[in-house]
């Protein structure tokens, strides 16, 4: 009996998880229909931002630093034994700019404020705050889902700018103050090392996708959160593994298409 | 409770830290930037064969990087390869008869351009081409003449 | 039915008619049939045990449900027809107070009473403040128009909610279960003003509720729902007095009864004994 319950039931969780997914997809056009070019809307979106952005940057520029700190850390010692330490500058704004800087600023954002939001609309959800909006005739998919979906889109390009930044500025501090590379070889090795187009951009373009990605499943893990404290919790726990698991798909997908 | 005002100046702030970083790296940590901002200028030079030359291996003079390859094309007419370099201007410009090579980093390492300047008084512009080169050693090529002729030239690696 | 009120005597068009009202839920029938009728003017109250569907028939005047059959009519209005800008331009003739007083978690208390009128007018901003100060005032708490809802007390934010309710002039008020969680002190306040605002301004008034004893002096007619229709409707000193079992259990809140006290269960011998 447990088996084939079991079996059932790994197969109804599967189509479950599709279903989820499939309805998440159907959320953006609705939120998209909402988009009005007005002042009311700007002044809203930007004071998500301010939640999602501007409180986002402590977490981000720390691990950016580290970050960097540690690729050139881990790259030194290994360039250093093909005596091609010189290359450090470039090996560190490639892996950063193509892959680290867009995929870690994305797993973190996620953390920080895609859960946030999603715990903030389902809670707004369980305590009818939602409903009240309805019933003042304000739509809430308007009022509230849309300001946090648009300033999290806004968000996530922009903090892996700050990331990969911050991320450079740790290697190189570490490759020039601590052991003591010649700082234009570092520079001018990144420099002619990295294309604009198929490095520095398509992470941008990578990282403009992943804020979609958690802006679209983070409003609707919340709008569709089951009305409970259990279904807050849900809610949260599920953005952060829909939203990790889409990342780095994604990530793969767009690597080979713009490779 | 912070005022409306400093929440939205706040998050006005963070979108000008973040667009001012996106362009510094993109101007400053990349090709772009650097080679279209009069900091460096191209020269071309013709081979008949480039070996396994990459766009972005070095050109070197004297053995000091002075800039690196930007593409490689092959000229439909003369089937040679043109090869356009940047060169970094803080080196400065060189002579018009100067020479290109392309050599192997160690035995089996990279290739890269070594250019040698002649004594020319004329200087090179911005997209001249260079006439005296060397092309690419192909090490199958010349195992095969030592084989076939090896009474011919003995102190070749 | 019975219609107490004086007053509503005079009006013969009800103000909100449900008629042969079937609403279910999954394979639950909620509503089975029930036919209501609310005077303009009044206040009515809805009673019944938790779980009866009163807040079901809350969500069938306010429009966010539709009926499986029958009609919802509300000052003239199909509602179970209405959609879309039409169904917003009715709700924008309603106040509501949810359960949960449910203001915005993220606003002062000013700009959640304001949040209606700066949706559905464009008036300046010193008409909008002082209509909101008077609604505060009229609530007593235009000395919190500063606070957030996480300062306030459970009453302090029901009345913010009533107020917000009360901003944009509806002509009817929905109150889903107004006392719940408060002391008999702000219970009483509650009770008190919604009598206060139905007077004041007119309007008709619908209490959602199960407390029985906070019904005397603030309703013209109740109407108990047991078993997804009307049981009995009257005045509450009529409702007090009747004498069917139901009516009886309810009104004195006998924990046993045709509501019975036992969730349905297998013989608790045979239970035990398994």
């Amino acid at each position: 009996m447990s088996n084939q319950d079991n079996e059932f039931g790994l197969n109804r969780h599967l189509l479950n998880q599709l279903s989820d997914l499939g309805s998440c997809g159907l959320f953006l056009p609705k939120i998209l229909m909402r988009i009005r070019p007005s002042f009311k809307q700007l002044g809203q979106i930007m004071r998500q931002l301010y939640f999602v952005g501007t409180r986002s940057m402590i977490i981000i520029l720390t691990s950016g630093f580290f970050i960097g700190l540690v690729i050139a850390l881990q790259g030194y010692n290994t360039l250093k034994q093909f005596g091609a330490s010189e290359s450090l500058g470039a090996v560190v704004a490639l892996s950063l700019f193509r892959e680290l800087g867009p995929v870690l600023t994305a797993l973190l954002f996620t953390g920080r404020a895609g859960t946030s939001i999603a715990a903030e609309i389902g809670l707004m959800k369980a305590t009818e705050q939602l409903d009240a909006l309805e019933l003042m005739a304000i739509d809430p998919i308007e009022r509230v889902v849309l300001p946090r979906f648009i300033a999290a889109i806004i968000a996530v390009p922009l903090l892996t700018a700050m990331f990969n930044l911050l991320a450079v500025t740790g290697a190189y501090l570490f490759a020039v103050d601590w052991v003591g590379l010649d700082a234009g070889l570092f520079w001018g090795r990144m420099i002619s090392a990295v294309d604009l187009g198929p490095d520095y951009l398509s992470g941008f373009y990578k990282s403009i996708v992943f804020g979609v990605v958690i802006a679209l499943v983070s409003v609707f893990q919340g709008y569709n959160a089951e009305p409970t404290g259990r279904g807050v919790a849900v809610a949260t726990t599920q953005t952060v593994i829909v939203s990790s698991i889409l990342i780095l798909i994604l990530d793969f997908i767009l690597t080979a298409l713009l490779i | 409770m912070r005022s409306r005002h400093t929440v939205e100046l706040t998050a006005g702030l963070f979108m000008l830290l973040g667009l001012a970083a996106l362009l510094f790296l993109a101007l400053e940590a990349t090709d772009v930037g650097n080679y279209s901002a009069g900091k460096s200028y191209k020269i071309k030079a013709r081979f008949t064969n480039i070996g396994d030359l990459k766009s972005r291996a070095p050109v070197a003079m004297a053995g000091v990087t002075i800039g690196a390859v930007k593409s490689i094309n092959l000229d439909p007419v003369t089937y040679e390869a043109e090869v356009v370099m940047n060169i970094d201007a803080k080196y400065g410009a060189l002579p018009t008869d100067t020479a290109a090579g392309i050599y192997t980093k160690g035995i089996l390492g990279d290739k890269y351009i070594e250019l040698e300047p002649g004594g020319s008084p004329d200087m090179l512009q911005d997209g001249d081409m260079l006439f005296i080169t060397n092309s690419a050693v192909i090490l199958e090529k010349l195992i095969g003449k030592y084989l076939f002729n090896s009474e011919d030239d003995k102190d070749q690696e | 039915m019975t219609t107490v009120s004086p007053d509503t005597q005079a009006s013969h068009k009800p103000f909100i008619e449900l008629r042969d009202v079937v609403f279910r839920h999954d394979r639950l029938t909620v509503l089975d049939g029930l036919n209501l009728k609310v005077t303009q003017g009044s206040v009515v109250a809805i009673l019944g045990p938790s779980g009866v569907g009163k807040s079901t028939i809350l969500k069938l005047i306010t429009g966010q449900i539709k009926p499986e059959s029958g009609s919802i009519t509300v000052n003239g209005l199909r509602v179970d027809q209405l959609s879309g800008n039409k169904l917003n331009n009715y709700r924008k003739t309603l106040g509501v107070m949810l359960q949960n007083s449910a203001l915005l978690t993220d606003m002062s208390v000013f700009e959640n009473v304001a949040l209606p009128v700066r949706e559905h007018t464009s008036l300046p901003e010193p008409v909008i403040r002082r209509l909101v100060l008077t609604k505060l005032q009229a609530v007593g708490l235009r000395g919190a128009v500063a606070m957030l809802p996480r300062e306030l007390s459970g009453g302090m934010a029901r009345r913010v909610a009533l107020a917000r309710a009360l901003v944009l002039d509806p002509a009817l008020v929905l109150y889903d279960e107004p006392f719940t969680g408060l002391d008999p002190i702000a219970a009483a306040t509650v009770s008190k003003l919604i009598r206060h605002v139905n007077e004041a301004l007119n309007v008709t008034s619908v209490v959602i509720t199960h407390d029985v004893e906070r019904m005397q002096g603030l309703i013209d007619c109740a109407h108990i729902i047991i078993g997804g229709k009307i049981a009995a409707s009257g005045t509450p000193a009529d409702l007090v007095h009747d004498q069917s079992p139901m009516i009886m259990q309810f009104m004195q809140g006998l924990p046993d009864g045709p509501v019975p006290f036992h969730y349905p269960a297998p013989d608790l011998a045979e239970d035990l004994l398994a």
